[in-house]
């Protein structure tokens, strides 16, 4: 049988300390709470469980809170992408600027983007009085949840793909080059398959952030039952009406379905270095 | 192929990196551009390869007009001196590359193998293919991009600095390795390099740069014999200087020592150039005006060759004498002795 062993790979003193310190870290902060609520929902026989999660209302809450983040995410690292090359590839007039306006996703409490994004989506808004005439409506409906999560993850493909775009060997591009590859071909074979993985890494902390989006989701969509309503929004309509075991059994699905997801990329992700 | 290169002129914002720069170079030609950083060489190289474009002048390759070709269509083989290899892809795929993006012609998988595999063999790596580019050596790696760059079949082969980032002992066993490679496949290739015995071993013309020039070309001997500048001449060795009077008509000139001037019409001095084994050391007198004044500091017999550093006693200048071993063994000189200074040999400028 295989043992386990510790492993050190560093010079600097401290493995114990530090594991512990992770531990315990890892285990107050993020286990202990995430256990409490599956120790609760664990009270539930199954088909109770099973009755509160797939209940017409929740199965609606989940698709839209899974498809919008999942579609956000998307959105995130096709354009996140785009944004970092530039930021790291051209030099123009207020780069900086910009580069420091790419941070504000995080730092701008969430429910005052839900309420901007409302004010230029309403019927009445700038925006949406523009789109109006084409039928598009935004604000109150599941596109606007889109809206509201494409602007919360937008950091994180960014910031994750800037560095590596920045430490790309500009010289393979040149080679690729004079070995007679057109434009699209180097970026395909060459530049893809180095930054894929962060897209990855990035594609997965927007979806996450997405998933367990509250504040700025909850103004725009206006909240309709069926349609336009999000997990977080009706586990926290549950505690309103004290039916904890709803809520408990809710956040336990979410748990569980998101950690699969986030397993799942994280394997993508793995799989893509390893082609490296 | 032949390079016919006119006029070439780059600027980088206020640096003028090339600065009318002509220069051709022969079908099957190896040649060496060589100069100090900031020469202009790997600028040149790289407006060659098309990978930046010149603000004036003009580049045919194999007679036919390249200056607005782009890289891609210039078929021009490129070897970096940090290798650039493609790191997410094997050795194979490295070298399959430039086959497998071809839109016109691509060969079948089984022509691409079997000319990957001829490649190895050529850059003596059978056997490599399936490794990572991080599995292997500096040396290894360079021989990767040389296979590479080979396997489009270019006119033209152009590598910067191919050798620079590889330790003293790779370095040497490398480029006589490029030198055998170039006689059995004989493509016309140039190659960048500040490193002056690099230049001299590998290439059959050197081309001396500087400050975004062409100050000399030649073969190896010409270069070295008979260098065309001052810079020439102390960037291909170490060299001393003395001062000198020009002497009448085609005579010998006359050292100067001390403070003394040239003669009472007050004549220009000149510089004449000495490398270390062009100077003889004498005892006793010396000769006013052929040998100079010196002592001895330091005395260094390693090997064939014995350095000897001295400093001439009249202006305290720092002189460099090599001297043969049997040479030595016969005179026995040793650090503190007071000694005279002949140039036997010397440029004059």
């Amino acid at each position: 049988m295989r043992r386990f062993r510790f492993r050190r790979h560093s010079l600097l003193p401290g493995f114990g300390p530090a594991l512990g310190y992770t531990l315990l870290y890892l285990g107050l902060l993020v286990l202990l709470p995430l256990g409490g609520a599956v120790l609760k929902a664990a009270g539930l026989s199954w088909a109770d469980f099973w009755r509160l999660v797939s209940g017409p209302r929740a199965a609606a809450a989940f698709r839209l809170s899974f498809l919008a983040a999942f579609g956000a995410a998307l959105i995130n690292a096709v354009f996140g992408f785009i944004a970092a090359w530039v930021l790291v590839r051209y030099t123009f007039p207020g780069r900086r600027f910009i580069d420091a306006l790419v941070d504000l996703p995080f730092a701008l409490p969430t429910s005052v983007a839900g309420i901007a994004l409302t004010a230029l989506f309403s019927r009445n808004g700038w925006i949406g009085a523009l789109l109006e005439p084409l039928g598009i409506r935004v604000a109150f409906t599941p596109l606007g949840v889109l809206v509201a999560l494409v602007f919360i993850g937008l950091p994180f493909t960014i910031r994750t793909v800037q560095p590596v775009i920045a430490d790309l060997d500009r010289e393979a591009e040149l080679a690729a080059a004079s070995l007679g590859a057109s434009a699209w071909q180097t970026f395909r074979r060459i530049t893809l398959p180095a930054v894929l993985p962060a897209v990855l890494t990035g594609f997965a902390l927007a979806f996450a952030r997405g998933i367990g989006e509250y504040g700025s989701v909850i103004f725009i969509s206006g909240n309709l039952p069926l349609r336009t309503e999000i997990v977080p929004l009706l586990i926290v309509t549950r505690l309103e009406q004290y039916d904890y075991a709803g809520a408990t059994a809710l956040a336990v699905a979410m748990l569980a379905l998101s950690f699969v997801m986030l397993l799942t990329i994280n394997s993508l992700q793995a799989w893509s270095r390893r082609r490296r | 192929m032949n390079i016919e290169i006119r006029n070439l002129s780059h600027a980088f914002g206020d640096f003028q990196a090339l600065k009318d720069v002509s220069l051709d170079v022969h079908d099957g030609e190896l040649l060496a551009l060589l100069g100090p950083s900031g020469c202009g060489k790997t600028t040149l190289l790289r407006l060659l390869a098309g990978l930046a474009r010149p603000d004036a002048g003009t580049i045919r390759i194999g007679g036919v007009e390249a200056t607005g070709q782009s890289a891609q269509a210039r078929q021009v083989g490129f070897v970096f001196q940090h290798y650039a290899l493609f790191r997410h892809m094997s050795v194979f795929e490295n070298i399959a590359f430039g086959l497998r993006v071809r839109r016109r012609n691509r060969p079948a998988n089984a022509e691409i193998r079997q000319r990957v595999n001829a490649l190895l063999e050529l850059v003596k790596l059978d056997g490599f293919g399936n490794r990572m580019p991080s599995e292997l050596s500096g040396g290894q790696r360079q021989r990767v991009a040389l296979a590479r760059a080979l396997a489009v079949e270019p006119r033209v082969l152009l590598l910067d600095e191919p050798f620079g980032a590889l330790d003293a002992s790779v370095r040497r066993e490398l480029r006589r390795w490029l030198r055998r490679l170039h006689d059995e496949i004989n493509i016309t290739s140039l190659f960048v390099t500040h490193d002056v015995e690099e230049a001299m071993e590998v290439a059959e013309r050197v081309v001396v740069m500087d400050h975004g020039r062409i100050v000399q070309m030649g073969t190896p001997e010409e270069v070295y014999a008979q260098p065309a500048t001052p810079f020439v001449c102390a960037f291909l060795g170490s060299v001393n200087r003395f001062p000198a009077c020009p002497a009448a008509g085609d005579g010998t000139p006359e050292l100067l020592t001390g403070p003394a001037a040239c003669g009472a019409e007050g004549t220009a001095p000149l510089t004449l150039y000495a490398r270390p084994h062009e100077l003889l050391l004498e005892r006793g007198t010396g000769t006013p005006g052929q040998t100079v004044p010196a002592t001895i500091l330091r005395v260094q017999a390693i090997g064939a060759v014995v350095h000897i550093e001295l400093q001439r006693s009249d202006n305290g200048q720092r002189i460099e004498v090599e001297l043969s071993r049997e040479r030595q063994d016969e005179q026995t000189y040793k650090a503190g002795e007071a000694v005279h200074i002949r140039p036997t040999r010397f440029a004059r400028f």
